[in-house]
C-alpha cells in the first residue's frame, strides 16, 4: 500500500482530543481506515509573567533552549529573564533553572551545552526550590530579576518579603564604596538600581523595572543615566550628582531599617 | 602618580574588595555569593590596572603586604554584620590576591 503522510496539530475536543484529516485527502484517508499516530514534537507552551510579547524570533530561541533542556530530568522549571527580555542588543541569556534536589547537573555544563548548540552566550543559574524561595524573601535583586520572565512552566512566586537586615547591609556595602572609589561608571548604574530595588523591596512596593527605573530618573537627567548606562565617563559635576543620590538613598534605606 | 601614591590607592582598592569577598564567604547566610562576588571582582580589576603601572620591588612589596593588612584589618572591623571567621580568612585571601597580582 502507498504511504500516506500528513502533519496535522492535536487539538482539544469535548470528549476526546482529535486530528482532522485535510479534505482534501477525503479520498485517500476513509472513514473506517485503520491509521498509525505517532508523536514527533511536544508542544512547547511559553508562560509570560509581566512581559510583553517577544518577537518571534526570541520566542522560537527560548523554545529551542526550553526544548534542549528536557533532557535533564532534574530539571523541574526554566525561566528566561533579564535583558534578552527587553533589550534589542543583550550581552547574554539569562536562566534561572529550578531543580530537585539531587541535582547532578552544574551550572558551567548546562552553559557549554547552549553555547555549543545556538552560538550565543548564556548565564544560567540552578537552584532548588526551598533556596530560590529563600532569594525570593530575602533578596531585593533576585525579587527585581523575577519580576517578569518567560518559563516552561505556569509557577508564581507571590511570597512575602522577609527582612534579613545583614543581608541588606551587605547589599550596601557596595554603593557605600562607590562613594569614595572611582569605578567605572557603568558600576554606578548598576548600583542605583540596586539601592532603588532595596528602597522599594523594604517599603514592601512593586519591583518593575521601569518603575524602579522611573524613579531614579525622576532624580538623575535621563542624558547622565544613559551615559553611566553604556560605561562611558562622567566629569565631577557629574560624579557629585551620582554620589549625592547614593548618599542619600543610603540615608533612606539605613533609615527605614532602623524604624523597622 | 608616583609609588607611594600608587600603594596607596592600590590598598584602597585590594582591602575593599578582599573585604567583599571575605564577606561573601563567611555569612553563611549570604544567599547569593556568587552574584555578590562580583563586586568584589569589579573593585579588584581596578586594582589591576594599578599593579601595572609600577615596576615593583621587593621593599615595594612589602610595604604594599603591609599596608594592606592593616587596611583590610580595620575594613573587616567596621563591617560588624560580618561573621567573625572574617578574621580566619583573611590572611589567606590576601595572601591568593597579591600571589594573583605577583606581589608576595
Amino acid at each position: 500500500m502507498e504511504e500516506i503522510v500528513f502533519e496535522k496539530k492535536v487539538s482539544k475536543g469535548s470528549k476526546f482530543n482529535q486530528i482532522y484529516i485535510p479534505k482534501e485527502m477525503g479520498n485517500i484517508v476513509e472513514v473506517g481506515d485503520i491509521v498509525q499516530v505517532r508523536l514527533l514534537e511536544k508542544h512547547k507552551e511559553l508562560y509570560y509573567k509581566n512581559q510583553k510579547k517577544l518577537p518571534d524570533f526570541k520566542e522560537y530561541l527560548i523554545k529551542k533552549v526550553f526544548s534542549d533542556l528536557q533532557r535533564f530530568s532534574e530539571i523541574k522549571a526554566i525561566f528566561v529573564v533579564g535583558s534578552f527580555l527587553y533589550e534589542t542588543i543583550y550581552n547574554d541569556i539569562d536562566i534561572i533553572i529550578i531543580t530537585n534536589e539531587e541535582k547532578k547537573i552544574s551550572e558551567k555544563n548546562i552553559e557549554n551545552l547552549l553555547i555549543k548548540t545556538f552560538n550565543q552566550k548564556f548565564h544560567v543559574l540552578l537552584f532548588n526550590e526551598e533556596r530560590l524561595r529563600d532569594l525570593i524573601e530575602k533578596d531585593p535583586l533576585t525579587r527585581v530579576m523575577l519580576n517578569n520572565y518567560v518559563s516552561n512552566k505556569k509557577i508564581d512566586f507571590d511570597y512575602k518579603i522577609k527582612i534579613d537586615k545583614k543581608h541588606i547591609l551587605f547589599l550596601l556595602m557596595m554603593p557605600e564604596d562607590l562613594l569614595e572609589l572611582s569605578m567605572p561608571s557603568k558600576i554606578f548604574y548598576d548600583n542605583l538600581r540596586r539601592l532603588v530595588a532595596i528602597e522599594e523591596f523594604l517599603r514592601n512596593k512593586g519591583l518593575e523595572r521601569e518603575s524602579l527605573l522611573n524613579k531614579i530618573k525622576k532624580e538623575i537627567d535621563i542624558r547622565l543615566l544613559d551615559k553611566i548606562k553604556n560605561n562611558e565617563e562622567v566629569n565631577n559635576e557629574e560624579m557629585s550628582i551620582l554620589r549625592d543620590f547614593i548618599k542619600k538613598k543610603i540615608k533612606k534605606i539605613k533609615k527605614i531599617m532602623k524604624n523597622g | 602618580m608616583g609609588k607611594k601614591e600608587d600603594i596607596e590607592q592600590l590598598t584602597n582598592l585590594m582591602s575593599k574588595s578582599l573585604r567583599h569577598k571575605i564577606g561573601s564567604i563567611v555569612n553563611e547566610n549570604e544567599i547569593y555569593a556568587e552574584r555578590y562576588a562580583k563586586d568584589a571582582e569589579g573593585i579588584m580589576k581596578e586594582a589591576e590596572k594599578v599593579i601595572s603601572r609600577q615596576n615593583w620591588n621587593n621593599y615595594d612589596k612589602a610595604k604594599i603586604k603591609e599596608t594592606l593588612r592593616k587596611k583590610l584589618k580595620k575594613e573587616l572591623e567596621e563591617k560588624d554584620f560580618l561573621d567573625n571567621k572574617k578574621f580566619e580568612i583573611m590572611d589567606d585571601e590576601m595572601n591568593k590576591a597579591l600571589k594573583s597580582f605577583g606581589v608576595e
